[in-house]
C-alpha cells in the first residue's frame, strides 16, 4: 500500500509519499506553525516527519522535490535538511536528501534570499558536481548557466528532465509508481523580466500501481490557470490525455481562483474552457485536496477563495462521489491532522482513523514519575 | 430528519432523559470530540431501551465492493435489562442488504441491523466500551466497503443463520436422501427440546418419533444471507420455488402417505431443506446449505391447513377426494432449527487442523498409555484400529485410563473399541481381539488382523511382546514401539523404517547403548534410582504416576507415532517431561545393522558399534587396542546382539604387536551399564584390534582368548564372541555354549 501525506500547514504544501517498497518523496518543505502561538493549529512539521523517520529508522528522503521556492514552500528547509554545499547547514539530526529535485528556476534565478537561496546554492552544488539532482526544464534553457561554470549541457543532460517525459529514478515494477513530468516548459518571466516563480513551478504527474490497480494523482503548485491551459493544450495535442486523468489532484495555489479563470466570480469562479476540461478528468469518487486554510464564508482577497471552493465542491460532484478536502478543515477545523490517502488495489481511500485507545499512549513517552 | 434516513427506532428524547448506562456512556463518548469521524445525532427512546443515533464516517476505497456511504446514519438500542445485544442498525434507506454479516429479522422490521460480534454478550460485555464499540461499527463499514468482511478464506455465509435449537443429522444425509430414505428425530436424554438427533429409520424404529420429516433438496443457489426468516409453511414455500421446489405439492404427497394411527397424527413435522451452494452463478456447489424447519402442529392440523381434509369435532379426519388448493399452510408457523452434523473421519480431521489418515493399524496394548495414544489419535480421523489386549479393565486402572466406571471388568480392547467407534455415526473405525499377542499364532483373527496391517504399534511396555512383534510375526507391516520409562518421566519412541531394514529389537538395542552413554539418561531405567531387574515394564501397580503426565504422554506419543508412520527412515525419539512442565526432546542415530549366523546363534550388531571400534582402533595405531563388549542374549530366539565396545581399561597392555586387555575399573564398569539397562546390557565377549597389514584371522594367541572365553561361559550355558578389527572392517569369532 502507498500513502500520500497532506500535512495541515494553512496556505502552504507539504505532501510526503510513502511508496509500498519504503521508499520516501516529499513534495516541498513548509514548517509554518508559530511555537508561540498556543492556537495555531498547523502542525509543528519537522517533529512529525521527524517523528515517522525514527519509526522507519530513516534520516534521509529518496526525493525531497521543491516545485518552486516561494517560501510557503520551503519555510524551515535550511533549518530542518542537511545540505551539502556548506558545513553551515550540516550537522546532527538533519535529514538528508538522496536527490533534489527543482524547476529550472531554481537554478537560474539571481537575487533569491533566504530558504530560496539555500535550496538554489544546493541544487547549484549538486548540478555542478554532477549528482543528487533532477532539473526540470527544456535542457537548453540550463546552457548558459552551465556555460558559466565550465560546464557543457551534455555532460549534465542525464539531470535534466523535459516536461512530456517520464521521470527517472521511479518505475511501475520497482517503485510502483511512475512520475510524468508536465512542467515547467519553459521559463517565464514575468513583465518585470524576472523569474516568476508561481509560474515556472513544477508539475507531476503520478501513476500508482498496486494491487494490479492504477491510481493517477496530479500535483500542481502554484501555477495559475494561464498555465492549466498550456498544459491541457500540450498535452491533449501529444495525445497524452492518459497522463492527465486523476483520482487524486492536489488543487494549485491554496484554493486560490486565479488557478481557475480570470474572474473571482459572485459566487463560483467560472473556469478557463481547458480548466474545466482538466477537472472532467477525475475519475469516479476522485479526491480534490486544497492545501490550504478553511474555505472563508466571506469573501477574502487572499487564498482560499469561496468562489473557488464552490468550483472545486462542483466538479467533486459532477465526476460521482468525489470529495473536496481542505486540509486545515480536516478532519475538523478545531483540530486539523494530517490527511492521509492510502492507495491499494481498490484505488484511494482517505484513511479515517476513529482514534482512541492505547495507541497514543504506547506510541509516546510516558511522562515523568519520581519523588523528586 | 431528511429523505436519505429511514426513521430510528423510538421517539425522540433529550440526551440527558437517557437512562441505560451504555446508552450514557456513548452520548457522553460523542458528545466529547474525543473520537473523530462520528457526530452524535440525537437520542430516543424505545419501548424497552434507550436509542443512541449517531452519523459515522467509514473509510472508503475509490472502488467499492458494497456501496457504503462516505457518512451512514447508525441506531443503536440498548435494552432496559442489558441481558440482550444492544442493536445497532444501519438508517439508511438503500443501505446494502446483500452484504454478509447482517442479522435475521423477521420481514417486517424496517433496518438493515448489523451482526458486529461473534461472541456471545454475556463475553463480550466483559469488555464492552462506548469507544470500542464506535471502533467496531467503524471496522464493520470501512472492511464491508471492500469486502473484506468476509474473508475469501472463509467458509460461505450460511444462507439462514442458526437458531438457538439444533438438530443433528447424519453424515450420509444427502446420500439418504437421493436413496429416499426416511428420517426420523429423537429427544436426546435431556429431554429439554433444545437438541434433537435425526437418525435414518431402523428396523427397531417401530415406536414413534418426536417428528416425522420432509427431507427435499433444491436446486444449487448463489451463497449470500436471506435476510428474512420465514414464518410459515406458506412463507418457506415461496422462499423454495425459485429454487425449483414445489413444497406445498411435496408435503400434501408426504402427509398423505402417512399412517392414520393417532400416534402418526399426533406428531410434528420436521422440513429439512439441502440446498448446494455456489461461489458463483454456474459454479460447482461448494457445500450444501441446511434447513431444518419444525412446526408446533400436529400432523393432522397440518394436514387440515394443506386442504388435504378437514378435521370434524373431536379431531376426526374427513380427507378431501381433491385438496383445496387454497389451502396454503399460512396458519402452520416454523421454528427454525440449527443443524449440525455427526462427526465424520474428515470432521474430526479438519477440525484438528489435520489431514484424515486410514493406515491399518493393530495397536497392542490397551493400557494407560496405549488408550489415550489410539483415542488422541482417532479423534483427529487418524487411523483404522484393531486393539489387541486380554485384560480386563479393573478398578486401579481408572486412575490412568481412558476408561470410565461403566468399563470396569469388560476386557480393554473391547471396550475402548466400542468408545471410540461412538465417536463417529458413520463408520466403524475400530475392532478389538482380547487375546495375548504372544499367542498369535494361535489366534485365526488376530494372525489375520498382524497379516493385513500397515502398521504394528506395540503399547505393551513389554520388551518380550515387541521383540515377538519384531520377529515373530508375519506381516510386512513396520513396527513401533511406545513406551513409558518406569518413573514415568521419559516417553521412549522406536519406529522402524518404512522397509524394516531395522528390525524393532535393534532399535532396542541402540537405544540401550545411548542409556549407557547420554549422561543425562543414567537413571532413565531406575526407579528412584534404584536399579531394576530385568525390564523396563511399568506395568506394576505400584506405580505411581498422575495421570497429567500420562496425558502429555499420551499427546506426544500421538502425535510421534502418526509423524514417524509418515516418515520414511528409522527413529528412535526420547521426551523427557522437566520438573517445570517443559519436555525436552532426544533423538538418537539410528545405525544400519548387520548380521552373521554362527552355530544356530545369530549375531546381530549395528555401524554404530563398528565405528566406535574403528575409530578406537586408529587412535591407538600402530599399537593393537581392545576391550570387552557389551551386548544382549535372547536365549529364547538364540540371538546375540552386540550393542557396545568398551575401551581398554588403563592397566592394559598395547602394542604394536599385541593387545592384553587389564580390568582396573571394568568390573564396576559393568555393573553400572547393567544398573543403567535394567540388566538388559550386560557382558557378551572380547574385542581387539590389528595393525594394518595384518588381515583378521586369529592368531594362536587370538585362538587362546576364544578357548578361555568358551572356558568360562560355556558352563553358563551362554554363548560369546571375540572380534577382531581391523581397517574398516571385523570379523566375528564366535564361542558356542555346547
Amino acid at each position: 500500500m502507498h500513502k500520500l501525506n497532506f500535512f495541515p500547514l494553512g496556505n502552504a504544501d507539504c505532501i510526503r509519499i510513502d511508496l509500498a517498497n519504503g521508499r520516501q518523496i516529499l513534495f516541498d518543505y513548509a514548517a509554518m506553525r508559530n511555537p508561540d502561538d498556543p492556537h495555531d493549529r498547523r502542525i509543528d512539521l519537522a517533529a512529525e516527519l521527524r517523528r515517522d523517520l525514527e519509526e522507519r529508522n530513516r534520516d534521509y528522503y529518496d526525493v525531497a522535490a521543491y516545485t518552486h521556492l516561494d517560501s510557503d514552500h520551503t519555510k524551515g528547509s535550511s533549518k530542518f535538511f542537511f545540505f551539502d554545499h556548506a558545513k553551515k547547514y550540516q550537522g546532527e539530526g538533519r535529514v538528508k536528501i538522496e536527490e533534489l529535485w527543482v524547476p529550472a528556476a531554481a537554478i537560474i534565478e539571481d537575487g533569491a534570499d533566504d530558504e530560496a537561496r539555500v535550496i538554489r546554492d544546493e541544487a547549484r552544488h549538486r548540478l555542478r558536481e554532477g549528482y543528487g539532482v533532477r532539473v526540470f526544464s527544456r535542457p537548453e534553457r540550463l546552457e548558459a548557466w552551465l556555460k558559466e561554470q565550465g560546464l557543457t549541457l551534455d555532460s549534465r543532460r542525464h539531470l535534466i528532465t523535459d516536461a512530456g517525459r517520464i521521470v527517472p529514478g521511479f518505475t511501475r515494477d520497482r517503485d510502483g509508481v511512475e512520475f510524468f513530468a508536465h512542467w515547467p516548459l519553459a521559463v517565464r518571466m514575468n513583465e518585470c523580466e524576472v523569474v516568476d516563480r508561481n509560474a515556472n513551478g513544477l508539475v507531476l504527474h503520478a501513476t500508482f500501481v498496486a494491487g494490479g490497480h492504477e491510481t493517477k494523482v496530479l500535483f500542481t503548485a502554484d501555477i495559475t490557470w494561464k498555465e492549466i491551459a498550456d498544459i491541457v493544450r500540450v498535452t491533449r495535442r501529444k495525445g497524452n490525455e492518459a497522463r492527465l486523468e486523476w483520482d487524486v489532484i492536489d488543487i494549485p495555489h491554496h484554493c486560490s481562483y486565479l488557478a481557475i479563470g480570470p474572474e473571482k466570480g459572485e459566487d463560483v469562479t467560472e473556469p478557463a474552457p481547458e480548466v474545466q476540461w482538466l477537472y472532467e478528468q477525475g475519475r469516479v469518487g476522485g479526491k480534490l485536496v486544497s492545501a490550504s486554510d478553511p474555505i472563508p464564508a466571506k469573501d477574502t482577497d487572499q487564498p482560499p477563495h469561496r468562489q473557488a471552493a464552490n468550483f472545486y465542491r462542483r466538479q467533486a460532484k459532477a465526476i460521482i462521489a468525489g470529495e473536496f478536502i481542505v486540509t486545515m478543515e480536516y478532519p475538523k477545523v478545531s483540530a486539523p491532522a494530517v490527511l492521509v490517502i492510502k492507495i491499494d488495489g481498490r484505488g484511494p481511500a482517505i484513511e479515517k482513523v476513529i482514534g482512541g485507545g492505547i495507541a497514543p499512549i504506547v506510541s509516546q513517552p510516558a511522562p515523568r514519575a519520581g519523588v523528586a | 430528519m431528511d429523505d436519505t434516513y429511514l426513521t430510528p427506532p423510538g421517539q425522540a428524547i433529550q440526551p440527558e432523559e437517557i437512562s441505560v448506562p451504555k446508552a450514557r456512556d456513548l452520548v457522553k463518548l460523542l458528545r466529547s470530540g474525543h473520537l473523530a469521524h462520528v457526530v452524535f445525532v440525537e437520542a430516543r427512546r424505545a419501548q424497552d431501551g434507550d436509542v443512541v443515533v449517531f452519523d459515522i464516517e467509514p473509510e472508503v476505497p475509490q472502488h467499492l465492493v458494497a456501496p457504503i456511504a462516505l457518512v451512514e446514519r447508525i441506531a443503536v438500542t440498548f435494552y432496559d435489562d442489558d441481558r440482550q445485544m444492544p442493536e445497532t442498525v444501519a438508517l439508511r434507506k438503500d443501505f446494502p442488504r446483500d452484504v454478509p454479516h447482517l442479522n435475521l429479522r423477521p420481514s417486517a422490521y424496517p433496518w438493515a441491523s448489523l451482526c458486529l460480534y461473534a461472541e456471545q454478550y454475556d463475553d463480550l460485555k466483559l469488555r464492552w466500551t462506548a469507544a470500542g464499540y464506535v471502533r467496531r461499527v467503524h471496522e464493520w463499514l470501512s472492511k464491508t466497503a471492500r469486502g473484506e468482511l468476509h474473508e475469501g478464506d472463509q467458509p460461505l455465509e450460511p444462507f439462514i443463520i442458526p437458531s438457538a435449537l439444533t438438530l443433528v443429522l447424519p453424515q450420509d444425509l444427502l446420500q439418504g436422501a437421493s436413496e429416499g430414505r426416511e428420517l426420523v428425530i429423537y429427544r436426546t436424554l435431556a429431554k429439554d427440546d433444545r437438541v434433537f438427533v435425526a437418525r435414518w429409520r431402523g428396523p427397531r424404529d417401530g415406536d414413534s418419533p418426536v417428528f416425522r420429516t420432509a427431507l427435499i433438496v433444491t436446486e444449487p443457489r448463489v451463497h449470500g444471507v436471506i435476510h428474512q426468516q420465514p414464518r410459515n409453511v406458506e412463507e418457506l414455500h415461496s422462499l423454495l420455488e425459485p429454487l425449483g421446489v414445489n413444497l406445498l405439492s411435496l408435503l400434501r404427497e408426504r402427509l398423505r402417505t402417512l399412517p392414520a394411527d393417532e400416534a402418526t397424527q399426533a406428531a410434528r413435522l420436521a422440513i429439512i431443506a439441502i440446498i448446494p451452494q455456489t461461489r458463483r452463478e454456474g459454479a460447482q456447489p461448494e457445500r450444501n446449505e441446511i434447513w431444518v424447519f419444525v412446526t408446533l402442529a400436529q400432523i393432522r392440523d397440518i394436514g387440515a391447513a394443506l386442504g388435504l381434509w378437514t378435521l370434524e369435532p373431536g379431531g376426526v379426519r374427513a380427507v378431501l377426494l381433491q385438496p383445496d388448493l387454497e389451502r396454503r399452510g399460512r396458519e402452520i408457523v416454523l421454528e427454525l432449527l440449527g443443524p449440525v452434523f455427526e462427526l465424520s473421519r474428515e470432521y474430526a480431521a479438519k477440525l484438528s487442523g489435520v489431514t484424515p489418515g486410514t493406515p491399518r493399524i493393530v495397536a497392542v496394548g490397551a493400557g494407560a498409555l496405549g488408550s489415550q495414544v489410539i483415542n488422541n489419535a482417532i479423534r483427529t480421523g487418524w487411523g483404522g484400529w484393531t486393539i489387541v489386549d486380554d485384560d480386563h479393565l479393573l478398578p486401579h486402572n481408572l486412575v490412568r485410563h481412558l476408561l470410565t466406571g461403566t468399563a470396569v471388568g469388560v476386557p480393554k480392547a473391547t471396550a475402548v473399541a466400542m468408545m471410540i467407534n461412538d465417536l463417529f455415526d458413520s463408520e466403524e473405525v475400530a475392532q478389538d481381539i482380547v487375546a495375548n499377542v504372544l499367542r498369535s499364532e494361535e489366534h485365526e483373527q488376530l494372525k489375520n488382523a498382524l497379516a493385513e496391517a500397515e502398521l504394528i504399534l506395540d503399547m505393551s511396555a513389554s520388551p518380550t511382546v515387541s521383540r515377538h512383534l519384531a520377529a515373530n510375526v508375519e506381516s510386512s507391516a513396520r513396527r513401533l514401539s511406545l513406551f513409558l520409562n518406569p518413573a514415568g518421566t521419559d516417553l521412549v519412541l522406536l519406529a522402524e523404517d518404512a522397509e524394516r531394514r531395522i528390525r524393532l529389537d535393534d532399535l532396542e538395542m541402540q537405544y540401550y547403548r545411548e542409556v549407557i552413554r547420554n549422561e543425562l539418561l543414567a537413571d532413565h531405567l531406575r526407579r528412584n534410582g534404584q536399579r531394576l531387574r530385568y525390564g523396563r515394564s511399568c506395568r506394576d501397580v505400584t506405580v505411581s504416576i498422575p495421570q497429567d503426565r500420562l496425558a502429555i504422554a499420551g499427546g506426544i506419543g500421538a502425535r510421534a507415532i502418526r509423524r514417524a508412520a509418515e516418515a520414511q527412515e528409522a527413529r528412535i525419539s526420547l521426551w523427557r517431561l522437566r520438573p517445570d512442565l517443559g519436555v525436552d526432546n532426544l533423538t538418537v542415530p539410528v545405525y544400519r545393522v548387520q548380521v552373521a549366523d554362527r552355530e544356530g546363534w545369530q549375531i546381530r550388531y549395528d555401524e554404530g558399534l563398528a565405528e566406535r571400534m574403528f575409530s578406537l582402533r586408529a587412535e591407538r595405531l600402530p599399537n593393537e587396542t581392545g576391550g570387552v563388549l557389551i551386548g544382549h542374549r535372547d536365549m529364547h530366539r538364540r540371538i546375540l546382539y552386540i550393542v557396545d565396545a568398551l575401551a581398554a581399561p588403563p592397566d592394559s597392555g598395547e602394542r604394536p604387536i599385541f593387545f592384553q586387555r587389564g580390568s582396573q575399573g571394568l568390573r564396576a564398569e559393568i555393573e553400572d551399564i547393567g544398573s543403567k539397562t535394567a540388566e538388559a546390557l550386560v557382558y557378551v565377549g572380547e574385542w581387539h584390534s590389528h595393525p594394518d597389514g595384518h588381515g583378521l584371522d586369529p592368531s594362536a594367541d587370538d585362538q587362546k582368548v576364544l578357548a578361555w572365553l568358551r572356558e568360562k561361559l560355556a558352563p553358563e550355558g551362554l554363548p560369546t564372541v571375540m572380534l577382531i578389527v581391523g581397517n574398516g572392517d571385523l570379523a566375528i569369532h564366535f564361542a558356542g555354549a555346547s
